[in-house]
């Protein structure tokens, strides 16, 4: 098998004229957690849609497994490996969530009665229940419950999390990180809540208006980006020019704070070189980047 | 499995539609034979029957892959469970033959339980009919129905359940206004057989009006897959 379950190179997707995906590319790492990150309407739902044949490229090349998305047959030995949770949660309504179970099992030959059991009881899912009785964080669960207990070799999850209280939270990214490391599972996941994604995720894809902007593992990128905070007298001369490599220069007050990406060194002696200023050397968090790559554009 | 989805689906509708028939033929039966029975003139209770059939197959139609409407919410630019549906390893045209499969046999149970326990209620009919010709109604009902049952199919590519089965009606009216007009060459309709023109009355197979029923729900049927094979979701 290829070194990337998902390959995805120059995807373009319009919906009436309306270009959501603008050359997406991307490769996600077989066996990794791949955070998938962008503001509301950058194109990530649309991503995963057609990762499912949910719907047509514009043109560019996806692929998963090797195999053409956009090919219906394809597509068909394409979903026999991936689970899917889709952003709105909705699930049949006119069942239960044994009834629904039963029907994802008849469809997964590799099934896993075990992981069933384990998850209906570490979620607490009643079995007797009408799916539309169930909150938001339940059919969250039983959609986890769904997809990971058909022993898929890649998750997709559209926002998995929305909608759960921090203790269901908590549960279930535990249980995507067991996934992953006792099935070899990837798992390739979009959310809002970059604290999540910085605590479970190795790499990482930021896309802004249908481009990626950003895509590497997630240590990497902590490595490459640094945070300088200089703290300056008040007539101090700062600077109007940094070196390049910083990436963003924000100033309050007294204090500049620098996102560098490159550099690191020269923009420091650069820093140290106005008169009175303390500078200081921060960790960058996943926030610091996506908000960098988000707002520049 | 995928029949076990469509039973779900569609289960409460064929008990509330075999309730409601078996009621409304329940009274007819229990309507003392010395008073005027509305339903003596033969043509209106087949007539009636045939609209039950269409009514019914209309009702019992879809495509298997939009998420049904719960009452009468629309779901119009919702997703609902279609994502979860398209997610699973099963090919579109798999989803709809089984949903059509399905159905149509619901439908069929209806016409035939309902039709044999009628032919029995109805001693006008029984006596002007043998059993031959009621097995020809029951088979002209069946393929005559089903080309409303794929035309509300059709519907259903694009159209919420909640506007669907009340879209497909006008195609019967539509039938009903050319026959009545003149302007509908009989054997084009396909209501007829199914009610006042059936073999029960005629003792005659309609066969060219078979085969433009079996052609028209041909048509919608491939169209229906055409449609679901190319639609976005």
């Amino acid at each position: 098998m290829s070194e990337f379950v998902i390959e995805i190179a120059a995807l373009q997707k319009s919906f009436k004229g309306n270009l959501a995906l603008d050359g997406l590319d991307l490769r996600v790492p077989a066996g990794s957690i791949f955070g998938f990150l962008g503001k509301n309407g950058a194109g990530k739902t649309t991503t995963m849609k057609l990762l499912l044949g949910l719907i047509r490229p514009s043109s560019g090349v996806v692929r998963v497994f090797g195999w053409d998305a956009s090919d219906p047959a394809a597509s068909i030995q394409i979903r026999s490996r991936v689970g899917f949770v889709t952003e709105d949660k909705e699930l049949y309504p006119y069942m239960t969530v044994e009834q629904i179970i039963r029907f994802t099992r008849s469809l997964f030959p590799k099934w896993s009665i075990e992981l069933e059991r384990h998850y209906l009881e570490v979620f607490e899912l009643p079995l007797k229940r009408k799916i539309p009785a169930l909150s938001k964080g339940m059919r969250s669960k039983l959609m986890l419950l769904l997809a990971a207990c058909r022993s898929a070799e890649l998750l997709i999850l559209d926002e998995p999390t929305e909608g759960l209280d921090p203790a269901a939270t908590e549960d279930l990214l535990r249980e995507l990180v067991t996934i992953s490391i006792t099935q070899g599972t990837t798992i390739f996941f979009s959310s809002h809540q970059l604290a999540e994604v910085d605590q479970i995720a190795d790499h990482v894809a930021i896309i802004d208006r249908g481009r990626t902007v950003l895509e590497g593992a997630l240590d990497d990128l902590k490595v490459r980006y640094e945070r300088l905070q200089v703290v300056f007298e008040a007539d101090s001369a700062v600077p109007v020019r940094w070196v390049d490599g910083a990436e963003s220069v924000r100033r309050e007050g007294r204090m500049v704070s620098i996102l560098a990406s490159r550099n690191v060194e020269a923009i420091l002696e650069q820093a140290r070189s106005i008169p009175g200023a303390s500078v200081e050397r921060l960790p960058v968090t996943l926030k610091d980047i996506f908000l960098e790559h988000v707002r520049r554009t | 499995m995928l029949w076990y989805k469509s039973w779900l689906e569609t289960r409460w509708a064929l008990v509330f539609l075999f309730g409601l028939y078996g009621f409304v033929w329940i009274v007819d039966y229990a309507t003392p034979k010395t008073q005027p029975n509305k339903l003596q003139n033969l043509e209106l209770p087949l007539d009636v029957f045939a609209f039950a059939w269409i009514a019914a197959s209309v009702t019992f139609a879809g495509t298997g892959i939009k998420t049904p409407s719960v009452g009468f919410r629309n779901t119009k630019g919702l997703h609902g469970s279609t994502h979860y549906t398209l997610s699973l390893p099963v090919s579109r045209r798999r989803f709809v033959r089984v949903r059509a499969t399905v159905g149509l046999l619901e439908t069929a149970f209806l016409i035939v339980v309902l039709s044999l326990v009628g032919w029995r209620m109805f001693p006008d009919i029984t006596a002007q009919s043998t059993v031959k010709d009621m097995l020809a109604y029951l088979g002209v009902a069946l393929i005559c129905s089903s080309t409303f049952h794929f035309a509300s199919m059709f519907l259903a590519t694009f159209l919420d359940d909640f506007l669907r089965i009340p879209a497909a009606m006008p195609i019967l009216a539509l039938l009903i206004a050319l026959d009545t007009a003149k302007v509908l060459p009989p054997y084009l309709n396909i209501f007829r057989p199914m009610g006042s023109a059936s073999p029960l009355m005629t003792h005659e197979i309609p066969w060219i009006t078979l085969a433009v029923a079996l052609a028209a729900s041909a048509v919608f049927f491939l169209a229906t897959m055409k449609i679901v094979q190319t639609q976005e979701y």
